[in-house]
């Protein structure tokens, strides 16, 4: 049986390029891809003719082992399906679990999940700002964003003890309550981060040189952009209101006032600029969350062996700092999960980088690429 | 519309097309659907403008090994009207066959390339159906539940 799939298998072999187009092999090691990502990318001239992604390279295999460990095991791995964003892939994973097994997190949890997803959110954007940033010619912002990206990771490793992998938001509410002074430490780290905002759009949004390379460039059509998938901030550029915390609200989002940021153009400036008005969105939001904190209990308590109900399944989706994130988890009346699948932004924002570089130079590769802010541990996952 | 009524009028729209649509515990609506009528029903939930399932938000598939078959799901949202409904198609696991989706949402291209490379479902009429995670001379479909590899322990436990 195996011989009859495996002829259906296409090699990619050489025949596919014909012999005037010039091949150029980016990647999977090059500090541009965000990690190793492999770009084939078939020139004519400068100009893009093709670019063939080459995924692969980072593939883990996380779904295979979630689905032999136990529910609360599996999130130790939710971290590193999103390396630069765990914590919303955490709540991603415990929401589709509770919402599985009928469970509901205490409301202290969930405004602290709030919280630490949106601070998250900033650390991601920031890092994705230096990133975008480097990856067309513009070193500086990187230490900006790294600067502040710094102090909200300290927030973190001060709660749960770790910067990058936290493990912090559990099925049933979260790890550990945050420490007294969290509360001053984080609305002073947001006064002195509100005006920083206006710095990075000092150094960057109007300035000349970032606007020749973004302005215009990898337009994503409304109409392309949903039928390749494309999902969050990548979406928002195009004017297409996308947001999950709206449409489908979990947590409390229900409770605080937040705006969609939306913008027309669709090319890589506006995708820069949803991301950063993004970012003052959250800075408010995290405000409003403080504000309604209440002590309480952190979590519910659980039956000693999480068991799903057999023959159940969910598809759970929450915004992470990347776009829609999914979890469909399929129970068996056991201890583990039958199947787990995370449906992850970056995948579908790969997906539309080909359709978008058609015809741009080599060069433009590199600003779409940034712009769609993926991720290539979510990827390949 | 309520998951009920969206039920009751997928049933009516689609009588003889479909062969079962639940709503589960979760409150999810689940249609499962005749293997002919498959790429009917799904060019009919986009198209059709009361319902408006633009975004194929997942695509992935499960493994049965006891009833013998490999079920394909689809997650569908629309961003209209806010519905969420999710496809069910069966195909026999000893030769998977399914009609792609391609043509109707281009995100598909590498859901299916994922299902196909991790299950080994052939989707017929798919423009590029290459391995996408695994290496290319790799000869095993890695989440069927019957997979076994030297590099892949599972501890009992």
């Amino acid at each position: 049986m195996t011989d009859l799939l495996l002829s259906q298998i296409k090699v990619n072999d050489e025949s596919q390029f014909g012999t005037d187009d010039y091949v150029v092999n980016l990647g999977p090691q090059h500090p541009a891809t965000h990690g190793v990502l492999r770009l084939i990318v078939k020139l004519d001239g400068e100009t893009v003719k093709e670019t063939i992604p080459v995924l692969g390279y980072l593939h883990r295999s996380i779904e295979k082992i979630c689905e032999n460990r136990t529910y609360p095991q599996c999130i130790t791995y939710t971290d590193r399906v999103d390396y630069v964003s765990a914590m919303s892939v955490n709540l991603a994973f415990a929401l589709a679990t509770e919402r599985l097994m009928g469970l509901e997190a205490p409301p202290r949890a969930q405004w602290l999940r709030m919280i630490f997803v949106e601070l998250q959110r900033l650390a991601s954007h920031l890092l994705w700002m230096g990133a975008f940033a480097g990856d067309i010619g513009a070193l500086t912002p990187f230490l900006y964003g790294l600067r502040e990206r710094e102090r909200i990771l300290d927030l973190f490793e001060m709660t749960c003890g770790q910067r990058l992998t936290y493990n912090y938001i559990r099925i049933g509410g979260v790890m550990i309550d945050i420490l007294p002074e969290f509360v001053p430490k984080c609305r002073a780290f947001l006064d002195y981060f509100e005006p920083k905002i206006a710095e990075y759009e000092d150094l960057l949004t109007y300035n000349p040189i970032f606007l020749e390379r973004t302005k215009g460039v990898g337009v994503i059509t409304p109409e392309v952009g949903i039928n390749a998938g494309v999902c969050g901030p990548s979406l928002r550029g195009s004017g297409v209101s996308c947001d999950v915390r709206k449409q489908q609200p979990y947590l409390f989002y229900d409770q605080v006032k937040f705006n969609e940021c939306l913008e027309t153009a669709g090319d890589c400036w506006s995708r820069y600029k949803v991301r950063m008005r993004e970012l003052r969105e959250s800075v408010s939001l995290i405000r409003q969350c403080l504000d309604r904190l209440e002590p309480g209990p952190i979590e519910t308590k659980l039956p000693p062996v999480l068991k799903a109900p057999p023959a159940s399944e969910i598809y759970s989706r929450i915004e992470s700092s990347r776009g829609e994130m999914g979890i469909y988890l399929v129970g068996d009346g056991t201890v583990k999960p039958w199947k787990c699948k995370y449906r992850c932004a970056s995948f579908n924002n790969t997906y539309v980088l080909d359709q978008l570089t058609r015809g741009w130079k080599i060069a433009d590769i590199m600003a779409v690429l940034g712009s769609l802010d993926m991720i290539v541990p979510e990827v390949d996952r | 519309m309520t998951n009920e009524e969206l039920k009751t009028k997928i049933e009516s729209d689609f009588k003889d097309k479909v062969l079962s649509a639940t709503i589960s515990a979760q409150k999810e609506l689940i249609v499962v659907v005749k293997p002919e009528s498959y790429l009917f029903v799904c060019q009919g939930l986009r198209d059709k403008s009361e319902y408006a399932f633009q975004h194929l938000s997942c695509q992935t598939a499960v493994d049965y090994p006891k009833e013998n078959k490999i079920t394909v799901v689809c997650h569908l949202w629309s961003y209209k009207y806010g519905h969420q409904i999710t496809i069910k198609l069966d195909v026999d696991r000893a030769n998977p066959k399914a009609p792609t989706l391609e043509n109707i949402w281009k995100s598909a291209n590498w859901f299916e390339r994922e299902v196909f490379d991790l299950y080994g479902v052939i989707f017929e009429g798919h423009s590029d159906l290459r391995r996408i995670m695994m290496p290319e001379d790799y000869t095993k479909f890695p989440l069927r539940k019957d997979f076994a590899d030297d590099g892949f322990i599972i501890k009992p436990n």
